[in-house]
C-alpha cells in the first residue's frame, strides 16, 4: 500500500505540477504563425539540391586551400532561399558556401571565380571544361554539349546525365554510388 | 551500354514505407541524406509534393527519423514506437520483453507484429517474436518505419497488425567517424561509436553500442507466483515483495558495405547475464539470467542492366539466434505440489508436496537457424503499370535444450525431497519441445497502376506454402487518389495471416500449455480509409478510420478434466476505430507533432471488449528551438481505458508520462550534448500480467541521462 499513501502525501505537489505540465503544452498550441517549408511544387528543386549536396560526398575533389567548399549558382536561381540550409553542412571539415553569381557572369579565364561546383541555370550557356572544378545544369542536353552533370526529369523522376569524357578531362573522380542512377553520356569533350 | 540502375529492390522494400512520411521528411534537410538511388526513385510528378515512391500511399504508416529519436530523447526501441499513433507498449508473457499492441490487437508474445531489420525478418519461429531478451538501443538506427494494418501482401506472415522496420545507419548517414557515452541513474551507462567512409570502391559503415543498466529497482512487486503456494502451504519461500529484475548487459554491431548492385550486412546483437524481470515463473528470481546472441547476414544483388525495362534483385540471409537461460522457478525452500508426472500442480490439487531446499531450478536453451532467399523481378515495360514479380524460400528450425531439478522424466512426487542437481532432458522426449523444422515457399506478384493523373491502384497477391500446415493466399489493394494540392485520400483492404509459431505447435511437458500440431493461421481482414489534408504548408494532418475482423485466433483453451490448456484456433475478434495525427511546424523556434487514437476491439466469442490494451491513446510533442544549435523537447504520452479480464481486480489504470530532452548539435563544430528527463512526475504505472501473478507489473518511474558524443 506504500504506493498509494505516498500518492496521497504528494497529491496536492502532483496536481500543481501536471497542471504546469498541460498549461505548457495549451499555450504552445495557441499560438500560431507563419509557414516555414516552402511549397510543395519545389519538390524538385529539393531533389537536385539533395543531389548537388550528395555530388560533395561522391565525387573526389582534390585537395586544395579554400577555407570554405563553394558552391555557386550562377545565373537564374531556380532554387530560391530552399538551398540555404546546404550553408548547415560541411564536405570533409569544411562549411559549404553558397554563392549566386549574376546572369553577367561569364567563364572568362582569369575572372574565374573558384567554385567547386557550378549550378549553371542558363539554357544558353555552355560550360567550358574546368579544372577540379564541377558543371551542373538543368537545360536540355547540357551533358552533350559538354556539361559534366545534367538532370533530367526522366518519367517524373529527376536522373543523372553524367558526360563522363567531360569529368575526366577536369580531373574529378566519380563514386560508382553516382554513376548507379546516371546516364553515362558520350558528349563533346570541349 | 548505358547503366541505369535506377532502382533496386534494395530500395523498394523501403520505399514502401515511404508513403506516409511526415511533412517534416519533406524538408529540404532530408533530401540531403538521401543517397543519389533515393533521390533517383522520388517522383516530382505528384501534385502534392509530398514525396511518394514506388508503393506509395499503399498502407497507413509512420516513419520516425534518427533526428526525431534524438529529440525525443529515447535510448531504447519502445520509446519510439510507443509514440506511434495506435501502437501501445506492454510485457510479454514469460520473457517480460516489450510487445506491440496495434489498434487493439495483441497477444501474449507480440507474434501479431512482423519486425524487421533492414527489410530482413528478425522475429523467430519459436514465439513468432524477436529472440527473447533483445533490447535494442537505439544509437545506430537511422529510421523507424511501421505500417499499421495488415502487410501480409508483401512480407508473408505475421505482418499481421503491423509491420516495424527498422533501417540502420549506411556510410552516407555517418558520413565520418562519431563517439559518444551517455550515463544515467539506475547504473544504466552506454558508450558507441561509429564509422562510415569509402573503401576499395565500396561504401562501408560499422557501428558498435555496449550499454548496461541495473535496472529500476523501485518496480516492487509485493506478491508473486510463490506467495499463492507460501498463502496456502504455510510456507515463506517467497522472495516478495522485491524489485523486478530488469538488468542487462547490451552489445550491439552493426556493419554494411555497399557499392553498385551489391549491398552486404552484418548484424551481431549480445545480451550477457540479463535479469528475469518477473522471473522464469512469475516468481522473483534475483539470480536468474539469460543470455541472447543474433547474428544475421545479408546480401543483396540488384540489376537492370540484364534487360530493358526490367530489374532482377536477390537477396539471401542467415539468422542464428541463440538463448539461454538459468534460472530459478520457485524460489529456495518451496514446498510445491508435484504430479505423477513430474510437473508442477496448484497449490489446491492435493498433489504430494516436495520441497525444493535449493529452489526449483531451470537452465533452459534454445538455437534457432532462419536462412532465406528471394528472387525478385520489376518491370516498367508498360506504360502507367509497375509490375512486381517474386518468389521467395525460408527454412525455419529449432534446437532446444533444457535442464532441470523438476518436471516430466525427472521426478514423479514421491521424492518428498529435491536438491539442486539438474537432469539433462536435452534430446529426450522430455524436453519442452521437440527439435522442430519446416520450410516456406512464396510467391508475390503485384501491379502498381497510375490509371489516371491523381489515381493510382496498387494491387497485389501473396501465396505462402508452409510444410507445417499448408497454402494461404493474401491479397491486398489501394486506392489513392490526390484530390488537390491540399488533400490526398485513400482507400485500402488488405488480407493477412500469423503462422502458428513453434511453441503454439510443439509444447510439451509443460504444467500448463500444451502445443498443437492441428493449429492453422489466424487470418485479419482489414478496411482502412485515409485523408492525409495540408490546409497550408507548414501544418500537415492524417486521419484514417478502420474496421478489421480477425478470425482463427489461438488461444489456450482448458483441456477437460485436465490442469492443462491445449492451443486451439478458438478466437475471433472485431475492431473498429481512428487515429488522427498533426505535424505543425509554427515558425523557426517551435514545432508540434502529436496524435490521438481510438478503438474499440471486441472478443467476438465473449462480446466483451478486449483485455490489456488501451482504448484511447494521446501523444504531444513541443519542440523550441531557443538557440541555432539548441533545442528542448517536451513530450507527453496519456494511455487510457485498458480493460482487465473479468473477475481480474489487479490494479491498472489510465497514466500519462511526460518526458523532456534539451539537446544541441555541432557544438564548436564537432560536439553534441543532449540531457533527458524521463516520466518526469514519477508516474508509478502498471501493465497487465499474467494471470499467474498476483499483481499487474509495475513500470519504471523517474529517470535521467546526460549524453555527449563527438563527430570527426
Amino acid at each position: 500500500m506504500c504506493f498509494l499513501e505516498r500518492k496521497r502525501n504528494d497529491l496536492v505537489h502532483t496536481i500543481a505540477i501536471r497542471r504546469l505540465s498541460w498549461l505548457f503544452f495549451c499555450l504552445a498550441s495557441l499560438l500560431s504563425s507563419q509557414p516555414l517549408y516552402a511549397d510543395g511544387e519545389s519538390v524538385e528543386y529539393k531533389i537536385k539540391a539533395g543531389y548537388l549536396y550528395n555530388f560533395t560526398k561522391f565525387i573526389d575533389w582534390p585537395a586544395d586551400n579554400y577555407k570554405t567548399f563553394n558552391l555557386c549558382i550562377l545565373g537564374t536561381d531556380p532554387f530560391g532561399s530552399l538551398i540555404d540550409p546546404i550553408e548547415e553542412r560541411e564536405v570533409f571539415g569544411r562549411p559549404i558556401k553558397l554563392f549566386r553569381l549574376n546572369n553577367g557572369y561569364s567563364f572568362t579565364p582569369n575572372k574565374l571565380a573558384y567554385c567547386h561546383i557550378f549550378f549553371i541555370g542558363e539554357p544558353s550557356a555552355t560550360p567550358p571544361t574546368l579544372h577540379n572544378q564541377l558543371t551542373v545544369g538543368e537545360s536540355p542536353g547540357f551533358a552533350q554539349h559538354g556539361g559534366m552533370i545534367g538532370f533530367i526529369n526522366q518519367d517524373g523522376r529527376i536522373k543523372l546525365q553524367i558526360n563522363l569524357a567531360a569529368i575526366k578531362q577536369s580531373g574529378l573522380k566519380i563514386s560508382a554510388k553516382l554513376l548507379e542512377v546516371a546516364d553515362i553520356i558520350d558528349g563533346d569533350k570541349q | 551500354m548505358k547503366t541505369n540502375l535506377t532502382r533496386t529492390v534494395i530500395y523498394l522494400i523501403p520505399a514502401y514505407f515511404y508513403a506516409g512520411m511526415t511533412y517534416a521528411e519533406t524538408d529540404v534537410d532530408d533530401f540531403f541524406a538521401m543517397s543519389p538511388a533515393e533521390l533517383a526513385a522520388m517522383p516530382v510528378t505528384i501534385a502534392t509534393g509530398t514525396p511518394k515512391p514506388i508503393f506509395q500511399s499503399a498502407a497507413v504508416t509512420s516513419v520516425i527519423t534518427a533526428e526525431q529519436i534524438k529529440g525525443m530523447g529515447a535510448t531504447e526501441l519502445h520509446e519510439v514506437l510507443e509514440t506511434v499513433p495506435g501502437i501501445h507498449v506492454g510485457l510479454q508473457g514469460s520473457s517480460y520483453d516489450y510487445k506491440y499492441s496495434v489498434r487493439g490487437i495483441s497477444n501474449n508474445t507480440n507474434s501479431q507484429v512482423l519486425m524487421l531489420l533492414n527489410g530482413t525478418r528478425i522475429t523467430t519461429p519459436f514465439r513468432g517474436t524477436l529472440v527473447a531478451g533483445m533490447e535494442l538501443p537505439i544509437e545506430a538506427i537511422e529510421k523507424v518505419e511501421v505500417i499499421r494494418g495488415p502487410g501480409s501482401a508483401l512480407y508473408g506472415a505475421d505482418a499481421f497488425a503491423g509491420v516495424i522496420n527498422i533501417i540502420t545507419k549506411k556510410a552516407k548517414d555517418i558520413d565520418g567517424a562519431r563517439v559518444g557515452v551517455r550515463a544515467g541513474n539506475w547504473d544504466t551507462e552506454s558508450t558507441w561509436g561509429q564509422y562510415g567512409s569509402q573503401w576499395a570502391g565500396w561504401d562501408v559503415a560499422g557501428s558498435l553500442q555496449y550499454q548496461h543498466t541495473a535496472g529500476d529497482k523501485g518496480r516492487i512487486v509485493k506478491a508473486d507466483a510463490q506467495s499463492l503456494f507460501d498463502s496456502v502451504l504455510g510456507t515463506q519461500a517467497s522472495l516478495a515483495p522485491g524489485a523486478l529484475n530488469t538488468r542487462y548487459e547490451t552489445l550491439n554491431g552493426h556493419l554494411n558495405l555497399q557499392r553498385k548492385h551489391w549491398d552486404l550486412g552484418f548484424w551481431a546483437f549480445n545480451s550477457i547475464d540479463a535479469g528475469t524481470r518477473a522471473g522464469g515463473a512469475g516468481a522473483l528470481d534475483p539470480k536468474g539470467d539469460a543470455n541472447t546472441e543474433a547474428y544475421l547476414g545479408d546480401v543483396r544483388y540488384a540489376t537492370d542492366d540484364w534487360a530493358d525495362n526490367w530489374t532482377f534483385s536477390t537477396h539471401a540471409s542467415y539468422l542464428h539466434t541463440y538463448y539461454q537461460a538459468a534460472f530459478q522457478a520457485f524460489p529456495n525452500n518451496t514446498l510445491l505440489p508435484i504430479g505423477a508426472d513430474g510437473n508442477i500442480k496448484s497449490p489446491f490439487s492435493g498433489n504430494p508436496l516436495v520441497l525444493f531446499p535449493d529452489g526449483a531450478n531451470a537452465v533452459v536453451g534454445r538455437t534457432e537457424n532462419i536462412p532465406s532467399l528471394d528472387l525478385n523481378a520489376d518491370y516498367k515495360g508498360l506504360q502507367n503499370h509497375l509490375l512486381h514479380i517474386s518468389t521467395g524460400f525460408r527454412y525455419e528450425e529449432i534446437v532446444a535444450n533444457e535442464r532441470k531439478n523438476f518436471g516430466t522424466g525427472i521426478i514423479n512426487g514421491n521424492q518428498g525431497i529435491v536438491n539442486g542437481t539438474l537432469t539433462d532432458v536435452t534430446g529426450t522426449p522430455f524436453v519442452y519441445l521437440p527439435d522442430t523444422h519446416r520450410s516456406i515457399w512464396s510467391a508475390v506478384l503485384q501491379d502498381e497502376w497510375q490509371f489516371a493523373k491523381a489515381w493510382q491502384l496498387t494491387a497485389g497477391v501473396r501465396y505462402d506454402n508452409y510444410s507445417d500446415f499448408g497454402g494461404t493466399v493474401n491479397p491486398r489493394a489501394a486506392l489513392v487518389w490526390d484530390v488537390n494540392e491540399q488533400i490526398t485520400t485513400k482507400l485500402l483492404y488488405g488480407r493477412a495471416f500469423r503462422a502458428p509459431n513453434f511453441s503454439e505447435q510443439g509444447n510439451q511437458n509443460n504444467p500448463v500449455l500444451l502445443g498443437n500440431r492441428n493449429l492453422h493461421p489466424e487470418t485479419i481482414n482489414t478496411y482502412e480509409w485515409g485523408l492525409d489534408y495540408r490546409p497550408f504548408s507548414s501544418l500537415r494532418t492524417e486521419v484514417n478510420v478502420y474496421y478489421y475482423e480477425i478470425n482463427d485466433l489461438i488461444l489456450s483453451v482448458p483441456d477437460i478434466n485436465q490442469s492443462t490448456s491445449t492451443f486451439q484456433n478458438a478466437g475471433s475478434q472485431n475492431g473498429y476505430g481512428t487515429e488522427f495525427e498533426w505535424h505543425w511546424q509554427w515558425n523557426e523556434q517551435w514545432d508540434f507533432t502529436g496524435n490521438y487514437a481510438w478503438q474499440e476491439a471486441t472478443n467476438k466469442v465473449t462480446n466483451m471488449p478486449v483485455n490489456g490494451v488501451p482504448e484511447q491513446q494521446v501523444y504531444t510533442a513541443a519542440t523550441w528551438h531557443f538557440l541555432p544549435q539548441w533545442q528542448l523537447q517536451s513530450q507527453l504520452n496519456w494511455v487510457g481505458g485498458i480493460h482487465s479480464a473479468p473477475g481480474d481486480n489487479r490494479a491498472l489504470g489510465d497514466y500519462q508520462t511526460i518526458d523532456f530532452t534539451l539537446r544541441s548539435k555541432k557544438l564548436f563544430k564537432h560536439l553534441n550534448l543532449s540531457a533527458s528527463l524521463r516520466n518526469a512526475l514519477d508516474e508509478r504505472y502498471r501493465t497487465p500480467a499474467p494471470i499467474q501473478l498476483p499483481e499487474n507489473l509495475p513500470m519504471p518511474g523517474r529517470s535521467f541521462y546526460f549524453e555527449a558524443s563527438v563527430d570527426f
